[in-house]
């Protein structure tokens, strides 16, 4: 995986993205224990904008160019499959934005803090994603202070609030 | 009533073990999470080999 990252930060540096952040279920094994995941689920700033996933061809001209291989919903960067999701609505973008920077191996590398992880699973909101945030919330991996605003900000406090039971351990 | 045996000392070093995987380097984790992928290859190998051996049903 030091590889894939090292591939991502120069993406970063050529230009091709603004900015990234690991998010999905290797975001949340960074706070959690580990658990059986496929792939690695990178959101992308962008520069380009536009409603169709056009955004992120050119990351996939990038990659494809340098011999990696798209197979399916995924490009495999040395051996890992990545799905690149490019920021969607205004709670992913500030996920981004948001990200702590952490070391993998010495690889500089960006992470989606655990109220976003958190807040963009409930907005998803499928039985796996109840599942993980009552993994964060019995781990006490999340500031619910921190969390609570961003339900908040991002006009998730409802739904929160209706699946709650959910989550309680 | 019938008697059952309590398991909740169980259940909490499971929760113990649980947070010592959490607690664990992410680079560690990440380690893991390949290993777990193998087994999981290696299971679902296993469970073809054995659906292979079931023994088929007549049809009349």
């Amino acid at each position: 995986m030091k590889e894939t990252l090292k591939v991502m930060n120069r993406m970063v540096k050529d230009g091709v993205i603004e900015e990234y952040a690991i998010g999905g279920a290797v975001g949340a094994i960074y706070y959690l224990e580990p658990f059986d995941t496929a792939d690695l689920d990178v959101f992308v700033q962008v520069s380009s904008t536009g409603s169709d996933l056009g955004v992120i061809a050119p990351i996939y001209d990038y990659l494809i160019g340098r011999g990696y291989e798209a197979r399916g919903e995924f490009i495999y960067i040395e051996e890992i499959p990545v799905q690149f999701l490019p920021v969607f609505n205004s709670l992913t973008e500030e996920a981004v934005k948001n990200a702590q920077t952490i070391k993998y191996s010495r690889v500089t590398t960006r992470i989606m803090r655990p109220e976003h992880l958190v807040a963009i699973m409930l907005d998803t909101g499928r039985p796996r994603d109840y599942l993980r945030i009552s993994m964060f919330l019995e781990e006490g991996a999340v500031n619910m202070r921190a969390l609570n605003a961003v339900l908040k900000r991002h006009g998730l406090m409802k739904k929160w609030k209706d699946n709650e039971y959910r989550f309680k351990p | 009533m019938k008697k059952y045996p309590d398991i909740s000392e169980i259940i909490k070093k499971k929760a113990r073990h649980r947070r010592s995987l959490a607690a664990l380097p992410f680079e560690k984790k990440i380690e893991m999470v390949f290993n777990l992928r193998e087994r999981r290859k290696f299971i679902k190998s296993g469970r073809a080999v054995s659906n292979s051996q079931k023994p088929k049903t007549k049809s009349t």
